[in-house]
């Protein structure tokens, strides 16, 4: 096997919605998946600089439209509402990829594939996701709130259900396995557990309150007045406004699941400075599966897999990435992916983030998006780490600007905490 | 998986053995009170629960045992299974055959109200014994007790 792409590959353009929920969000209001797609794919179009007569094919990520909109086939319906059509009348080639969480990170590897193969020159990738809301061909553009029911059936229909779900082998509950070996391991007491999940909250939020796509960037300190606190530790202490769901494991450690859609345009580099000045190089890329179970629970061996497919792919160490976005659904999988990636050291990463370096300002940032608390868009989450990442390495973030601003960027997405992707961007 | 029919067994390599509808025969099994695991004839390696092909060998050709249902319980944890509507531990077991299998931890001196209690359960060299119970929805599932 020789893991390398017989062409380079880089990346001209991104877009991504407003995070939230169709139901509510004004911004995104009455959407359905086409609307979301739209917005995002336009944005990237414009962004690079290109038309859709340039683009050559379509990837979409995307997890449960089958259970929010009764609808397959999403890749028929949004290479129509993107307008690409063929000079004979025909559409261009599009499809759609399932990869639980992974599913828009799978998008953009097939992609870059496609393009390295020389199959194509442009192409279009990324993910959209509605898994708050229910809406069908009874109501069509009406969302209704998902009942109780029909949110849990979008989360456990990625367990295996001839034997996890009625086994009641929960990826959840391993995933407190992982952070409480994490700590015995490295002899930590649960005091200094605490310590650890209430930084990673602090450490998100002071990224993503300056996200404006965020669903949620409200500063930390201002949720906790608005709940009659001074200090945000007793806020994320108290078991009213952070209840325990997995021992150790509270409600701010998991994400802010919300709907939305990322896109990213892809170009073979020979061409990409035709169009766009400042292009991304795709450099490295590597996937591998597992259970949410390993012999030591604390290192897991998909993530240092897909990670050295990464690191060979793009030739370089982990030594040499700046700012890494981590797809951090409940807190064990912000640690331990951190560690097994070679972003920081063993046991090094519950003591940066207890000392704030994984802040934008920090010298180790991570998840300057904010993370998953910031809103988690499951099927298109890779396409939107993407994009937050180009903006960085482009300098074009805003008020969390990295400086100096990084060169290379590593992206960590994992569908169901067992299908491992890693990208590697740089500039 | 490779699904072979009667007619078509000429034209596998490895002889033609038919695939068998794995899941349906373990469920049988555990309804009878049996749990049944995979031996590889290709490695002689133990597999639980069963699956299509062999992870070490590639072979497809096995042969159900019974397990010993002995395990040593390596990793526990606390919460709800919110499907279900039930809160319960879970264990993350390494069975003396090899495997590694997670599920229901069965232990009545636990008290739920007070869970970093499980902390302790962590690596502490407990021994577990598999038993058959049924899920919250009727479905036959192998648990976990705790051996003390």
């Amino acid at each position: 096997m020789r893991r390398r792409l017989a062409r380079p590959v880089d990346i001209i353009g991104v877009g991504l919605t407003k995070l939230g929920l169709v139901t509510e969000t004004p911004e995104i209001k009455n959407m359905t998946s086409r609307e979301l797609w739209t917005w995002a794919a336009y944005e990237a179009i414009q962004d690079a600089g290109i038309t859709t007569k340039e683009i050559d094919a379509l990837f979409v990520g995307n997890m449960v439209s089958e259970l929010s909109e009764d609808q397959y086939h999403l890749g028929n319906i949004l290479i129509q509402w993107t307008g690409m059509g063929n000079e004979n009348g025909a559409w261009k080639s599009a499809v759609r990829l399932e990869g639980a969480c992974a599913s828009s990170s799978h998008a953009i590897r097939q992609g870059v594939f496609a393009i390295a193969a020389g199959v194509y020159d442009i192409v279009i990738a990324g993910g959209v996701e509605i898994n708050n809301a229910k809406m069908g061909s009874k109501a069509p553009g009406e969302p209704r709130r998902m009942t109780n029911e029909e949110r849990l059936r979008c989360i456990y229909c990625h367990y295996d259900q001839a034997w996890d779900l009625p086994q009641l082998s929960l990826q959840d509950m391993n995933l407190s396995q992982w952070i409480m070996a994490y700590m015995r391991h490295h002899d930590l007491d649960i005091k200094t557990l605490y310590d650890v999940l209430d930084a990673r909250i602090s450490s998100n939020c002071l990224n993503g309150q300056f996200n404006p796509k965020a669903y949620w960037n409200r500063p930390l300190g201002d949720a906790a007045v608005d709940a009659g606190f001074s200090n945000p530790r007793d806020f994320l202490r108290s078991p009213e406004h952070n209840p325990i769901a997995h021992w150790p494991l509270r409600l701010w450690d998991g994400p802010r699941r919300c709907d939305g859609a990322g896109a990213i345009i892809l170009c073979a580099s020979e061409l990409s400075k035709q169009f766009q000045k400042k292009p991304i190089h795709y450099l490295g890329t590597g996937n591998a599966h597992g259970t949410t179970m390993s012999e030591k629970m604390y290192t897991h061996p998909m993530i240092i897999e897909a990670s050295q497919q990464a690191y060979g792919m793009a030739g370089i160490t982990p030594d040499d990435i700046d700012v890494v976005e981590v797809y951090d659904y409940l807190a064990s999988e912000y640690l331990i992916p951190l560690e097994d990636l070679g972003y920081f050291g063993r046991g090094e990463v519950w003591k940066a983030l207890i000392d704030g370096r994984t802040t934008f300002k920090g010298d180790k940032p991570v998840n300057i998006s904010g993370g998953s608390g910031s809103g988690s868009a499951v099927g298109s989450i890779g396409s939107i780490q993407t994009y937050y990442l180009v903006k960085q390495l482009r300098g074009e973030a805003g008020a969390n600007q990295i400086e100096p601003v990084p060169i290379v960027g590593l992206v960590y997405d994992c569908g169901a905490a067992r299908d491992a992707v890693v990208h590697i961007v740089g500039r | 998986m490779i699904v072979v029919l009667p007619e078509m067994q000429w034209f596998t390599s490895s002889g033609g053995r038919e695939v068998q509808p794995v899941v349906n025969l373990l469920y049988k099994y555990l309804k009878e009170g049996r749990i049944m695991g995979f031996r590889c004839a290709g490695c002689g390696i133990i597999i639980f629960p069963p699956q299509g092909l062999c992870p070490n060998c590639g072979s497809n050709d096995f042969s159900w045992i019974p397990m010993s249902g002995r395990g040593k319980l390596m990793f526990a944890s606390i919460g709800p299974h919110r499907m279900m509507g039930i809160q319960f531990l879970q264990g993350t077991v390494r069975l003396e055959e090899g495997p590694w299998v997670s599920g229901m931890l069965l232990d009545e001196s636990f008290d739920l109200s007070q869970p970093e209690k499980i902390w302790d359960y962590n690596e502490a060299d407990i021994n577990v014994v598999m038993e058959v119970v049924k899920n919250p929805e009727g479905v036959e599932a192998v648990a976990f007790r705790v051996v003390r």
